[in-house]
């Protein structure tokens, strides 16, 4: 059920050299920066109650 | 509100529905995995709906309304920010979660750091889901007291018995489909009233005239520090969200994943201005003495006929029980993998783990309702735990997943959950509140502006000076 992966420092296997490729490496992270994006949504956010602020007032 | 009669037709068949799909489900669950990630073969569109009904609960709609009375379109702030970090979670955390093949988070910093690091986890995760769970069942049973004039037992032996039921048959699978039933229930709920509280207010011309002008501010009432908190919370928090987290190793894989997390992130976060429009539809109509807490339910039984006043209570049965399973079965998966797999029978058969998971969702829920009777006040502290728990497992995985150096860490990860958890839990008892309103507090300085910065300090320099030391070690040895 479980897939090993001995990456940790109190793993049987310390020696890294033997050690599986980590699970999450196999997935890349998105080129954009993480915090690039928060911010962009975040001014997405205010964006979108900006419209409604914009509707609501006529 | 008392001249309506809710139809109990309605709302049967609505319980009966939830039912049928979790007798309907129990031939598809044979293991453990089954009951905590539906055997990992969840397609997009399941996982986008489920998300989206995962955020919203009777909470949402009476709370985010009440704080739309109160603070205008600002209370967006207040939902919408989760919805957000959906979308951030779904894109940079959740594929990579999938590819460890985990079922729960502590399960995750077991594997990377060790037994100590998931004990720990475990408690901080447990403390929000079991709070949150409480909560919502404690707003639930508020509002049908008041509304069907049933009992508090009776409200809480009805929706957590026909809840942890379908839970217990149909596992996270029957979770998942009654979510997406469920989102598309609160969909025409809450928006249905929307529409009748504009048509009673005269219709959008009729409330640009009446609404008060602050409602409309962008940083109105609750000032500029209030809604920056308000997002970090919703950062913080959707960051190590489990039972969130749990729909992303649902799918059938990686690419899945992400692409339910970011239309289930997209569609909620559009959804999340109703409850603040509702809110202030409310304050226009009924004026400044309407107390804000009741604004949704006031706002429902006052333009609505009998018929569609049962459609927004099943609205807010559904938008509870969306959470309330999930909740159940996330923590009812630590009680089974986290505890009793490690500490009771860590060789038990198939079939008896999964009758201990099916036990343990039926405990999840009378621990949930105890905790109510003991402490009805606990949907305030379910922010508390969730703060905490913001401030301490949720930079520390966001860490995990983002920084490989993080994961050659442990002692650092372990200090930043540790002290991150104790100040934000010293500054929420002992820091300064501004105002306490109908259903949130508004801080001088929000806890979590404290906590959150101190914990991701930590994990930057800890991490910075333990793996410098390790390679130091290394080539020593060499």
């Amino acid at each position: 059920m479980n897939t090993p992966f001995p990456t940790s420092p109190e793993s049987k296997h310390p020696d890294m050299a033997h050690n599986e490729v980590d699970p999450m490496e196999r997935v890349d992270l998105p080129r954009m920066s993480p915090w690039v994006v928060i911010v962009f949504l975040v001014m997405l956010g205010f964006g979108y109650i900006g419209l409604w602020r914009w509707f609501l007032r006529g | 509100m008392e001249e309506t009669q809710p139809s109990w037709w309605l709302i049967a068949a609505y319980l009966l529905l939830m039912m049928s799909i979790g007798i309907w489900g129990r031939k598809r669950v044979v293991s453990v995995e089954d009951m905590a990630v539906a055997g990992r073969n969840s397609g997009v569109w399941l996982i986008a709906f489920s998300v989206a009904a995962t955020w919203i609960n009777g909470t949402t709609l009476i709370g985010i309304s009440a704080l739309g009375a109160d603070f205008g379109l600002d209370a967006y702030w207040s939902g919408g920010s989760f919805m957000l970090a959906t979308i951030w979670i779904g894109y940079f955390i959740i594929p990579r979660l999938w590819e460890t093949g985990v079922i729960t988070i502590p399960e995750l910093f077991g594997r990377y750091f060790g037994q100590r690091h998931r004990t720990v986890s475990l408690f901080l995760v447990i403390l929000r889901d079991l709070g949150v769970t409480a909560g919502t069942i404690g707003a639930l049973t508020v509002v049908t007291t008041a509304v069907l004039k049933i009992s508090v037992l009776e409200s809480l032996v009805l929706w957590l018995g026909v809840t942890s039921a379908y839970v217990f048959l149909g596992g996270m699978w029957a979770v998942m489909v009654t979510d997406a039933i469920q989102f598309f229930i609160i969909l025409a709920g809450s928006i249905g009233l929307l529409i009748a509280g504009v048509a009673q207010a005269g219709g959008v011309s009729g409330l640009r005239n009446t609404f008060d002008p602050a409602l409309l501010d962008i940083f109105g009432r609750a000032g500029v520090t209030q809604v920056l908190a308000w997002i970090v919370i919703g950062l913080a928090i959707t960051g190590s969200y489990q039972g969130l987290i749990q729909r992303g190793f649902a799918a059938s894989s990686a690419l899945v994943a992400r692409r339910g997390f970011l239309y289930g992130g997209v569609i909620a976060s559009l959804w999340y201005i109703t409850p603040p429009l509702i809110g202030m539809i409310g304050r226009t109509i009924y004026g400044p003495d309407l107390v804000a807490e009741d604004a949704f339910v006031t706002l429902a039984f006052g333009v609505a006929g009998n018929q569609f006043a049962s459609l927004i209570i099943v609205c807010v049965l559904a938008a509870s029980m969306s959470t309330l399973s999930s909740t159940i079965n996330t923590i009812a998966s630590n009680f089974t993998l986290d505890l009793y797999a490690r500490f009771v029978e860590p060789t038990a058969s198939t079939v008896k783990q999964l009758w201990v998971y099916r036990i343990n969702v039926l405990i999840v829920a009378g621990l949930a309702a105890l905790i109510y009777s003991a402490l009805p006040l606990l949907i305030e502290l379910m922010w508390i735990g969730g703060r905490i728990m913001g401030a301490s497992v949720a930079p520390a995985l966001i860490g995990l997943v983002l920084f490989p150096s993080v994961r050659k860490a442990p002692t650092t990860v372990m200090a930043a959950m540790l002290i991150g958890g104790g100040i934000q839990a010293f500054w929420q008892t002992f820091g300064a509140i501004r105002e306490v309103s109908s259903v949130v507090i508004i801080w001088d300085l929000d806890p979590i502006l404290i906590g959150l910065p101190i914990t991701i300090g930590i994990l930057l320099i800890g991490t910075h000076i333990e793996t410098r030391q390790s390679e130091d070690e290394l080539a020593t040895a060499a």
